[in-house]
């Protein structure tokens, strides 16, 4: 199986934010939702696939291609949708595609009309007066039209009102439809993940705690609740996110190991999660899992 | 060197609006020049104003968050900064030859005797202090970014000043210095032209160079 991007052992430090050995694979053809809580990670892993940020260690590869070596390679075969707009505010549809047109080999003009006339971009108006959904659209738009293999989107959805996720959401899985291009999709509005995520890489605190495939997310890991007479110290040492008061407890434990506790295990009720329960939990730390 | 022509082509396109306004204002210093019977006051309008909008494009990037488009265009970093020099250097040629271009024009409508040596005084020294401006506050705009560093614009006419004064306290040696460089340019003048664009050119090329290793190190 080709793979769209490798991150193996990137490493970035800023003040007391650490990055840490972040690894994952997204294969090509599949759609990856990056997530975490906000400041967990997932710009500055970003703006190193991009060369953006200088890394410490570790390797990005687009398509096989380094992300440093290959860089201009690289960049024709990527595309990137920011949370906020990067195109200056006095230009209209016209001006930006006079801008950035000409950076890319590929860049079809004809293509670009067509997602523009698809999204509803007004082409008189200027960047400014655009709605922030037409803005993440126009962003779509542009990034779509230059034959780009891998779409890396930070954070597009923050902000934008429920119809514009939901057209965004339908976008991607079109723009996959072909099995050569992928999506790397950083967000923290995990529902949007839950719909269309085919891998999901979980980061917490600078180092990412789960990759995989969605399905195996949400089977690797448990939500356990039960009485607090029933909450061990050993049990305490492995759930993650434990929260506990007078009447009972609840805490995040990875599914292989509820085989530890089977004298237990019928007077717990365990519910699979899903993927914001498991952020949460993550966030409130503790446990021995990754 | 197809990145940098589309870089400086995006510069153009992004600093659009303070572009107009320099025209804008070099019509309002013409109009002055003719009013005050004073042709030069277009040169030295261009001189001062020149560096205070070639700076603009920094500001436009800040502003619209351009260091992001940059750093997903398929571009190098040397190519950014070259490009950006030769977008200052574009810029300010342009303005200079349309206020050489201003200034008979002003001359005849003033009805005023074109003085063409005191033309090549001007426009070459204010094209060398243009290219001087620009070779101090680019780099400090590229290494600390235009709104932290706004007030780095006046540093090269501070440093001018120094200068003066310092060659003031040798009025000897610098008097017979200046009269010599006078009496050469008098029956040389073309050479003003030539040797102002050297060395504007010499003073952009070292500071690109400088502002080039700040780049490439710098995290967009």
């Amino acid at each position: 199986m080709n793979n769209a991007l490798e991150v193996s052992g990137l490493s970035k430090t800023y003040g007391s934010f650490k990055l840490e050995d972040v690894s994952f694979t997204l294969p090509a053809g599949y759609i990856m939702g990056f997530v975490g809580q906000n400041g967990a990670g997932k710009t500055t892993t970003i703006r190193l696939i991009l060369n953006m940020a200088h890394r410490e260690k570790g390797e990005v590869k687009v398509f096989g291609l380094d992300n440093i070596q290959d860089e201009l390679a690289v960049k024709q075969e990527l595309a990137v949708v920011f949370d906020e707009i990067f195109f200056v505010d006095s230009w209209n549809i016209p001006m930006v595609e006079r801008a950035v047109k000409g950076f890319y080999r590929e860049w079809n003009s004809a293509r670009f009309a067509g997602y523009c006339k698809k999204f509803d971009l007004p082409t008189d108006k200027k960047v400014k007066e655009l709605s922030r959904g037409m803005k993440m659209k126009l962003m779509l738009a542009v990034a779509m039209s230059h034959g780009a293999k891998l779409l890396i989107l930070d954070e597009p959805t923050s902000g934008i009102d429920p119809v514009a996720r939901d057209e965004l959401l339908n976008i991607l899985r079109e723009y996959i439809s072909d099995g050569e291009k992928s999506v790397f999709f950083s967000t923290h509005i995990t529902s949007d993940l839950e719909r269309i995520a085919d891998y999901i890489t979980l980061i917490s605190n600078g180092k990412v705690f789960f990759t995989g495939t969605k399905d195996d997310l949400l089977e690797h890991f448990v939500v356990v609740k039960g009485g607090t007479e029933d909450l061990t110290d050993a049990m305490k040492t492995h759930l993650i996110g434990l929260s506990s008061n007078r009447v009972g407890f609840d805490g995040l434990l990875p599914a292989a190991k509820l085989g530890l506790f089977p004298l237990l295990s019928d007077r717990f009720v365990t519910e699979q999660p899903k993927i914001d329960e498991i952020l949460i939990y993550i966030s409130k730390g503790g446990g021995t899992d990754e | 060197m197809n990145s940098i022509w589309n870089a400086i082509k995006l510069d153009f396109l992004s600093a659009r609006s303070s572009l107009l306004i320099a025209v804008a204002m070099l019509v309002v210093a013409s109009v002055i020049s003719v009013f005050v019977q004073q042709p030069i006051v277009v040169i030295v309008y261009v001189m001062m104003f020149s560096t205070f909008m070639s700076g603009m494009v920094f500001s436009a990037d800040e502003k619209n968050n351009l260091h992001k488009l940059f750093g997903t265009l398929p571009m190098r970093r040397t190519d950014w900064v070259t490009a950006r020099y030769l977008y200052a250097m574009v810029m300010g040629l342009c303005l200079f030859v349309l206020a050489a271009a201003a200034y008979p024009i002003i001359s005849m409508i003033a009805g005023i005797k074109i003085d063409y040596l005191m033309l090549s005084i001007f426009i070459g020294a204010g094209f060398l202090y243009y290219c001087f401006a620009v070779s101090i506050i680019y780099p400090v705009y590229i290494r600390v970014s235009f709104s932290k560093a706004y007030m780095f614009t006046m540093i090269p006419l501070a440093l001018i000043g120094v200068g003066v004064m310092i060659v003031a306290r040798k009025a000897d040696l610098s008097l017979s210095f200046l009269s010599d460089i006078m009496q050469f340019f008098s029956e040389n003048q073309s050479f003003i032209l030539i040797v102002c664009f050297i060395a504007g050119v010499i003073l952009v090329a070292i500071s690109a160079f400088i502002a080039n290793t700040f780049y490439r190190h710098k995290e967009l």
